[in-house]
């Protein structure tokens, strides 16, 4: 019974291998890493200001950076990119604003914003996580509580949070193919274009998917390798895939 | 530990362990959920076509008394549904409908996305398509067609016609928004590779965004079928305007599994019933769309 | 030792939820004088000590180091509470050593030291070095100046701890159990620094369960119990002839 579902099966690896470095296929690749990576830097950057703000003391900054991040997770991105990109161009008619808010700016700040919130609960974890006794001895010595969480904390919350992170970017790259709703094509998008057209849809989503793994794979070392050398200050410090690599092909002095 | 705290720990567990359950059995049906069994509806002219329906016990789609059909149910006047209803209309559902009573069998339309419509059919999750699709030789090359309508396509540009687009070449340079799979997109992807400047192809999902995207001036064009066209500018409020020539008129074609023979004929017999009756002439003159008709041969 | 008393705790009322912690502590400390706070856990001696620097906020009372009034501001006879910057202004003159140390892991012991004087008083980067090289060779600690915490032992370990505290050119040192959470072969090495620190003159308050320094170094030995100053006299007077009854049951059982 198996060999016959195998006989059933209409698998064109040709086109596979065709479509696999298909020039439109490795443009979309590299739309997806440029968008996904220009969306996490924003998102980093005002996750880290929302992280901070939610752990003031200041009433002010506490409440609003949680309005934000209630607003911005409990609404699908979706959404969101359909506001931000048809609904903001609907609602302002200037020609200046129209020409410069692209959709793929479009998409990126909203990925970024998007993203801002769950960064804010990590980098706010990241800073929980961390001895209270190191917030002590920072004021002790006079800094106050800003300067304890630029110099002293949030150095120490960076291990902690680059794994939850990490996991953030590899959702973030698979979450761009949304962004098709206000017509960005990137990797997945654009298999779904070509397939649409030559009706091979297994085998360009296998394209997709060979190509997903490629960047997630590689991106996965990278972090791991990030992690350790956070580990700077630790006795141990964990043994990676790459690091291990590098002693076999000689001369690793110790990185 | 207390015997409270034991019992509200199960009570969390178990109440947790049923959120998958629940979410399963809401999606169960996920694209098979018919969107509404439609009823054939009355039309203004009486069924000449006999007192005796046609005998379909040879057609094994049928054998259940129903007609399953795939379409992409966001394609106004073709197919939509009724406003804050699950009810499709339209006049592919009015016809289809026709047709039902015709065979005196049910109609029930399955709403999917166009660009995977023919996939689907070929998995059996229907028994046809009808779904404005038009008849071209890389879709007969995975369905077979009763060809039932002739339509061109239709330009729809801001009102005003800023950028003075007259026909297909005028679209050189520009930027035209399309649905993903339909021959409109090939159409605009063909004329691009005779450009000297290629015209910035935006596909979507659906056609309504297609359109929003003109007319939020993120693209120049849309081109879809004549009669969604045409309704996109009537009901756009002055803000879109349709171009009065129709590109390439084709045939949209009821799509059909390649082996769904039987099917193919009783649909063609049933069409052709009325075509005679002339039944089908006042359907289209009920959506305003007798020059859609197949042409007499 | 004369003049304005270096520290002066009047009325010092502090109140954890429910627990009242503190219960009208009165305290003078002079200038150069030698402290140490001994009681039961729980007496209050810690949160003394950090009430003193404004690590914890006060119910009721005042304390002022120095003549300053320390944590509020004092506008029309009515207090309120003092800003960030005026907070750790005050505090970088008090210095403060913790039962763990608390050292920035991510910085090494030069690093550790010299991390305050730079980002907080301004000093620049090579004087600070200098000077910070300086204080470890004091402590004993000249060959690590490069080391992690964590490759350092606990004795080490805290005299980075003093070392850092010391950079900031403190007018009072507080020690909260300094050699508690340390192996007892440890202890000597810092008790060693603490006892030279004593001898150039500097005022310290320390809350310890070592006698033998009390007895050695300190001017003045406070018993405190349930939240109250119960007996005070030099070490000679409170270790061999306790007045109090609370002192004697308390003496009785550690010594």
């Amino acid at each position: 019974m198996i060999a016959n579902v195998l006989l059933e099966i209409r698998f064109d690896w040709g086109t596979v291998a065709d479509y696999l470095f298909d020039p439109i296929i490795i443009r979309a690749l590299r739309e997806t890493m440029v968008i996904a990576s220009l969306a996490m830097v924003v998102g980093i950057v005002l996750g880290t200001v929302l992280g901070v703000m939610r752990v003031s003391r200041n009433p002010v900054a506490n409440v609003a950076a949680g309005l934000y991040v209630w607003f911005w997770r409990a609404t699908p991105v979706v959404l969101q990119l359909l506001i931000l990109y048809f609904g903001l161009r609907q609602v302002i008619e200037n020609d200046l604003f129209r020409d410069n808010w692209t959709r793929w700016r479009a998409a990126v700040i909203t990925f970024g914003l998007n993203e801002a919130a769950y960064m804010a609960e990590i980098v706010r974890a990241g800073i929980g996580s961390v001895e209270p006794g190191q917030m002590d001895a920072a004021k002790s010595l006079g800094m106050t509580q800003l300067q304890a969480l630029r110099r002293v904390i949030l150095p120490q919350a960076l291990r902690i949070m680059v794994p939850p992170t990490g996991n953030e970017f590899i959702a973030m790259l698979k979450n761009t193919s949304v962004a098709f709703a206000i017509g960005v094509v990137e990797l997945l998008n654009a298999a779904k274009i070509q397939s649409a057209r030559n009706f091979k849809i297994m085998e360009l989503y296998t394209v997709a998917a060979f190509w997903y793994l490629v960047v997630v794979s590689a991106f996965s070392l990278l972090q791991a390798e990030l992690e350790r050398m956070l580990a700077a200050g630790e006795r141990e410090r964990p043994e990676t895939l790459l690091s291990r690599a590098m002693s076999v092909m000689g001369g690793s002095r110790g990185i | 530990m207390s015997p409270n705290t034991t019992r509200n720990r199960l009570f969390l567990v178990a109440s947790l362990a049923l959120v998958p359950l629940l979410v399963f059995a809401a999606c169960k049906d996920d694209k098979k959920t018919p969107s509404a069994t439609s009823t054939p509806q009355a039309t203004s002219a009486p069924t000449s076509a006999g007192a005796t329906p046609p005998d379909v016990s040879g057609v094994p789609e049928l054998q259940d008394g129903k007609l399953t059909i795939g379409s992409d149910i966001a394609y106004a006047p073709m197919e939509f549904f009724q406003p804050g209803t699950e009810t499709p209309d339209g006049l592919d559902v009015a016809l289809a409908n026709a047709i039902g009573e015709y065979l005196g069998i049910e109609i029930e339309f399955v709403n999917s996305g166009f660009d995977g419509l023919i996939a689907a059919l070929n998995t059996n999750d229907f028994d046809a398509v009808m779904s404005a699709m038009t008849i071209n030789p890389e879709r007969q090359q995975e369905v077979d067609f009763v060809p039932y309508l002739n339509v061109g396509t239709g330009i729809l540009v801001e009102a005003g016609n800023p950028n003075t687009i007259q026909g297909l070449e005028d679209l050189c340079g520009l930027t035209v928004a399309v649905q993903l799979g339909t021959i409109q997109e090939t159409m605009v992807r063909t004329q691009s590779d005779a450009c000297t400047d290629a015209i910035d192809v935006v596909t979507f999902d659906t056609n309504p965004l297609a359109v929003e995207d003109l007319k939020t001036a993120g693209s120049d064009a849309n081109l879809a079928d004549y009669p969604v066209a045409y309704l996109d500018a009537q009901e756009s409020d002055g803000a879109l305007e349709v171009l009065s020539t129709q590109l390439e008129p084709a045939p949209y074609g009821v799509a059909l599994r390649k082996d769904s023979d039987e099917l193919q004929a009783i649909l063609e017999q049933a069409l052709q019933a009325l075509v005679s009756s002339g039944e089908y002439e006042q359907i289209l003159a009920d959506w305003d769309l007798e020059s859609a008709a197949l042409p007499r041969d | 030792m004369s003049g304005e008393p270096m520290v002066r705790c009047l009325d010092v009322h502090k109140r954890f939820g429910r627990l009242e912690v503190l219960q009208g502590v009165n305290l003078d400390v002079a200038r150069a004088e030698v402290v140490v706070l001994i009681g039961a856990s729980g007496s209050g001696k810690t949160t003394l000590l950090r009430c003193i620097n404004h690590l914890e906020t006060l119910d009721s009372g005042r304390i002022y180091v120095d003549g300053e009034l320390i944590g509020y501001r004092e506008t029309n006879g009515r207090l309120r509470e003092d800003s960030e910057r005026a907070v750790a202004r005050k505090r970088s003159a008090i210095g403060m050593v913790f039962q763990r140390f608390n050292l920035f892991p991510h910085l090494t012991a030069l690093g550790n030291v010299i991390e305050a004087p730079v980002h907080v008083r301004k000093v620049p980067r090579k004087e600070a070095e200098r000077l910070g090289r300086e204080l470890l060779a004091k402590v004993g600690l000249a060959d690590k100046v490069d080391e992690h915490p964590a490759r350092l032992s606990g004795g080490q370990q805290q005299r980075v701890a003093i070392a850092r505290a010391l950079a900031m050119e403190p007018k009072l040192m507080l020690f909260d159990e300094p050699t508690s959470a340390l192996d007892p072969e440890l202890v000597g090495e810092v008790l060693d620094v603490m006892q030279s620190l004593a001898r150039e003159g500097m005022t310290m308050i320390v809350v310890t369960h070592e006698m033998g320094f009390a007895r050695g170094v300190a001017h003045s030995v406070v018993f405190m119990d349930e939240g109250q100053v119960v007996e005070r006299g030099t070490p000679d007077q409170v270790f061999a002839s306790p007045r109090q009854l609370r002192t004697q049951a308390f003496l009785r059982k550690i010594l």
